[in-house]
């Protein structure tokens, strides 16, 4: 498999300035591009993709991955600065990293999504250079059953992300449940639930849904706050340009190894949900994020710690590697960068498929020293960025509150350039501020809304398989087994773990 | 009366209040057709939205007999009407605001909603709110047309070239 | 005070200004006296960016210029299927300075709604600008890897073998499986890749791809079994390869359209359905089409209007199957 001639040669095409350049480039737009809300690498890409066109295939390449890896970067530092993820991978960092903004320590937090993003990714991406093509066999027995047990899998996991009172957080999940049906039945492709409007027709897009629950929702409440606070003070005293030059205080080489095993279940479960087609890195951050603060209920994850950041940067970075997986075995793209990049290669002439490895080896290599070189240059790069935003993240809050509304408007809208994206996010900022109001936790919502779909596609696809079999459908392979039954440990393991927490006073007052 | 609305502030009350509103939804649901329509595989249209109601007004439900019924959320307690007002306020202002940008303009619009934002939250300075009005607009406007998004230029469109 | 009723009177007196302003340049002479095209057009694709559709715009429109004497301003318009995108379409003038490329996506979603916003006969096609064709795969190995095969199998095991794909995609291979009067069962997937993986997976028999898609795969993975469409596959390896033509059969291949409002005169439907036949003959346009694995398959406006009529009523048939 391995072919040392087709590496000297991949080493020739990478090691060039122009390579080195666009990559520099790639970052620099792409983290502009992730950290405003609504505009995703796609987007970025999107705009990008005509200067590939007549580029080699190295640079070509180095723009793009430098892009997609600076946009999901970008994504955190607004989620850390203005509680508005710039990206949706980025929504399950919104938690801790707006948290520690608040008390003053947003460098220390993106340095820290910086850190780990890096560390996952270039681990996972050095895993799947060693073991791609025999893992992408294993990635095919996972069929609609078996991605069916996953998401239920997955769902054992909401317990850990419902915070102090569960059944609230069992609500917002049926809540995300139930949005996620509005639009298309996945079977016979009709609109169902959607009230006779015909734009719902679509569903929800996720964006918009995202931009609402958490930027407008935390921004209106501060907002509302505000607006009290000045009918009682008559003057706020404001010191715009100070506030600008203050600056927090950055991350340690012992706070960075201090989250180590976050980091390292970011790597196994991102790699894990990254190498599977269809499940998608937001899936990874949120289920690092939550196995995390399962692992650890010590660490108070969720309230503003550096590890939930970890967590849930490693967990979404750690997917980026793996996803191409399944594009070099096969040709088929597992998620949305994979597409991406599957499509530069198209465009150079190189199709992905299992021909891949055979006819273009020195391409496959340097994809994959691009992909490292790239994490470099997004360490290198990034930080600038990083400072600059957590200083604006800083600004007084009569100026944030207004510029993160009209940024999240415009990025609904510019998000796909749909005005209903704007009613929505519009809509769901009610609903996310009503959430808060009545203590009902977001991350249950947003990641039962994700999955949710995909349950019951897939159940219903084994149903079809299965010609109405039930028990042949969703246990009819010895992994679909496997699977229940890790379900089942699981769920025995965390209701343990909460009475225990009980037990312990950790969840306090229980009338 | 005092007592009731005291009563309805718990997270017994909250739970009562969402399961009757879900259970009036439900039924509306059941009575309207398309749910009842059988697709390919022999669910009906209906079924998994129904299967997120219910379940939603199961854990409402819960919240009214669970252990932490008793309690009142921290955001409940301190709410009022005048929060909720203004919370829509805000946001009708920002769709209305969207509206008007579509049609005559980021870059005039942008400032006017800007300025009376800055200036009800608390900066009662004219000037300065008019300045950082002006300047936010500006770097948005730069941002965006950096990276290639074009904002609805509106009227000034026509005058200036970009 | 006497200050802030100052500042309040100048406020008031530049926003005057500039809604003055807004009406005298909304009051702007049209340039309809002026020959088509005298400015610049709009071409509104109703896929997100970065998408298929999207590319073939960009590519199109990069050198619209040279062919249409005026640029083309691409702007994506999605959501519901492509709907959002037609219907804001058909909100503007009827003077063909706005232009929409489609797909079967939105068509198809139209005759799923019962209250539909929009006819999918609102629209006056100028051309068609590729086509896709829906190749059922199966692996080499299996019974039914031949449409004789597979014929003869199906007959057997009535609504046995399980055919997988996108709703487009499900929808060609139900109209010549219905045609031929045999019964399978149709997996529904949201994306070609998804479809792909669990055939190669072996969850399901066959699959459903477009061309571009199967060359992917074939030969090393799979054969191809059918081409569901009446357009011919001429690459290598494909020429065996039946199309519904050849098993006498109504095929139904899937294509991308451009299309305008339909009050629009049919003297800029013509120009333009010849304008872009040019365009689609530039060679960079042809290169950079050939680079995304896609294929240019050009129908001028009056056949492409036919070809249409026909296809929306082959589908109205076919959703019944779904």
């Amino acid at each position: 498999m391995f072919q040392p001639e087709a590496l000297k040669e991949a080493f020739q095409l990478f090691f060039t300035p122009e390579v080195f350049l666009w990559m520099a480039i790639g970052v620099t737009v792409g983290v502009g591009v992730g950290a405003i809300p609504g505009l995703s690498a796609a987007t970025g890409i999107a705009i990008m993709l005509p200067l590939t066109f007549t580029m080699p295939v190295a640079p070509a390449l180095g723009l793009l991955i430098g892009l997609y890896k600076g946009a999901v970067y970008g994504g955190s530092i607004s989620a850390i600065s203005f509680a508005t993820p710039g990206t949706s991978e980025a929504a399950a960092t919104v938690y801790d990293g707006y948290k520690l903004m608040k008390r003053g320590h947003g460098r220390k937090a993106v340095e820290m999504a910086l850190a780990s993003s890096v560390t996952a990714d270039t681990a996972s991406d050095l895993v799947t250079i060693c073991v791609a093509p025999p893992l992408a066999m294993v990635a095919l027995k996972f069929g609609p059953a078996e991605r069916f047990w996953l998401v239920v899998l997955a769902f054992t996991l909401i317990g850990a992300l419902s915070g102090k009172h569960i059944v609230k957080g069992l609500l917002s999940a049926s809540l995300g449940i139930f949005l996620a049906t509005i639009g298309t039945d996945p079977v016979s492709a009709v609109p169902r639930m959607t009230f006779g409007v015909y734009w719902l027709a679509g569903g929800i897009p996720f964006i918009p849904l995202m931009i609402g629950i958490f930027a407008l929702s935390t921004m209106l409440e501060e907002g509302i706050k505000l607006l009290k606070e000045s009918g009682v003070v008559e003057k706020v005293k404001v010191n715009i340009v100070k506030g600008f030059f203050k600056e927090g205080a950055g991350l340690t080489m012992k706070e960075y190894l201090r989250c180590w095993k976050e980091m390292l279940i970011g790597f196994f479960v991102g790699s894990f949900v990254g190498f599977l087609p269809g499940l998608g890195s937001t899936v990874g951050a949120f289920l690092s994020y939550g196995v995390a603060r399962q692992v650890s209920p010590d660490k108070k994850i969720g309230e503003g710690v550096l590890e939930g950041v970890a967590a849930a940067e490693a967990g979404n970075n750690a997917t980026v590697g793996p996803t191409l997986i399944p594009l070099l075995a096969f040709g088929i793209p597992g998620s949305i960068s994979a597409a991406l990049i599957g499509g530069a290669l198209m465009l150079q002439g190189i199709t992905p498929s299992p021909r891949l490895f055979k006819l273009y080896p020195e391409i496959v290599y340097a994809l994959f020293m691009i992909l490292i070189a790239a994490n470099a240059f997004n360490f290198g790069i990034g930080r600038i960025f990083g400072r600059l935003y957590t200083r604006l993240g800083l600004l007084p809050k009569p100026l944030l509150v207004p510029l993160i509304f009209v940024m999240a408007t415009i990025g609904s809208f510019a998000y796909r350039g749909n005005h209903y994206d704007v009613i929505l996010a519009l809509v769901f900022g009610l609903v996310g501020y009503g959430m808060r109001v009545f203590g009902i936790p977001s991350a249950p919502l947003v990641i039962s809304f994700l999955i949710a779909p995909m349950m019951e596609a897939n159940m219903r696809r084994a149903l079809i398989i299965s010609h109405g079999n039930w028990i042949q459908a969703l246990l009819g392979s010895p992994l679909s087994i496997g699977l229940v039954v890790a379900t089942a440990i699981l769920t025995f393991l965390s209701l343990k773990l909460k009475a225990s927490e009980i037990a312990r006073g950790g969840i306090e007052k229980v009338v | 009366m005092k007592r009731v609305r005291k009563w309805l502030r718990r997270n017994q009350g909250i739970g009562l209040i969402f399961s009757i509103c879900l259970i009036v939804f439900l039924v509306y649901l059941e009575l309207t057709p398309w749910v009842h329509r059988e697709v390919r595989d022999g669910f009906t249209l209906g079924f998994f939205p129904v299967v997120g109601v219910v379940l939603l007004i199961i854990f409402s439900v819960i919240m009214v007999f669970d252990a932490r019924r008793r309690e009142v959320p921290e955001g409940v307690e301190v709410f009022t009407f005048k929060y909720f007002l203004g919370g829509i306020l805000i946001l009708a202002a920002t769709g209305f605001y969207f509206t008007i940008m579509r049609k005559i303009g980021f870059l005039i619009i942008t400032p006017v909603y800007l300025l009376f934002f800055i200036y009800i939250l608390g900066l009662k300075s004219w000037r300065k709110c008019a300045l950082s009005a002006v300047i936010m607009t500006v770097i948005v406007y730069g941002v965006f047309t950096c990276i290639g998004v074009r904002l609805p230029p509106g009227i000034l469109g026509r005058i200036l070239p970009f | 005070m006497k200050t802030r009723f100052i500042k309040v009177i100048i406020l008031s007196a530049v926003i005057f200004l500039l809604i003055g302003n807004g009406l005298v340049f909304a009051g702007e002479a049209p340039v309809e006296d002026a020959e088509y095209p005298a400015k610049m057009i709009t071409y509104i694709c109703v896929f997100a960016a970065g998408g298929g559709t999207d590319r073939w715009s960009r590519i199109m429109s990069s050198a619209a210029v040279d062919h249409f004497g005026q640029a083309w301003h691409v702007v994506n318009i999605p959501g519901a299927d492509g709907i959002v995108g037609w219907r804001e379409g058909l909100k503007k003038p009827a003077d063909g300075y706005t232009v929409i490329q489609g797909s079967t996506t939105p068509v198809i979603a139209l005759l799923k709604e019962e209250k539909p916003p929009i006819s999918p006969f609102d629209i006056k096609i100028v051309c068609y600008v590729s086509a896709f064709r829906a190749v059922l795969v199966a692996k080499p190995d299996a019974p039914w890897s031949t449409w004789e095969g597979l014929v003869a199998y199906a007959r057997q095991n009535p609504g046995k073998l399980t055919v997988g794909g996108t709703t487009s995609h499900v929808m060609g291979q139900a109209n010549i499986f219905d045609q031929a009067g045999i019964e399978v069962t149709l997996v529904p997937y949201d994306s070609t890749a998804d479809g792909i993986a669990d055939f190669l997976g072996g969850h399901i028999d066959t699959a459903s791809a477009t061309f571009s898609t199967v060359q992917t795969i074939v030969p090393e993975e799979a054969v191809a079994v059918i081409n569901t469409s009446e357009i011919p596959i001429t690459a290598k390896g494909f020429e065996n390869v039946p199309s519904a033509k050849d098993l006498g059969f109504d095929g139904m291949a899937f294509p991308r359209w451009v299309g305008v409002h339909p009050d629009t005169p049919d003297e800029i439907v013509v120009f333009f359905s010849e304008k872009m036949d040019s365009l689609l003959q530039d060679d960079a346009v042809k290169k950079f089409i050939k680079k995304l694995g896609e294929e240019i398959i050009f129908l001028p406006y009056d056949e492409a209007q036919e070809a249409y009529r026909k296809l929306v009523e082959g589908m109205k048939r076919a959703i019944r199957l779904l």
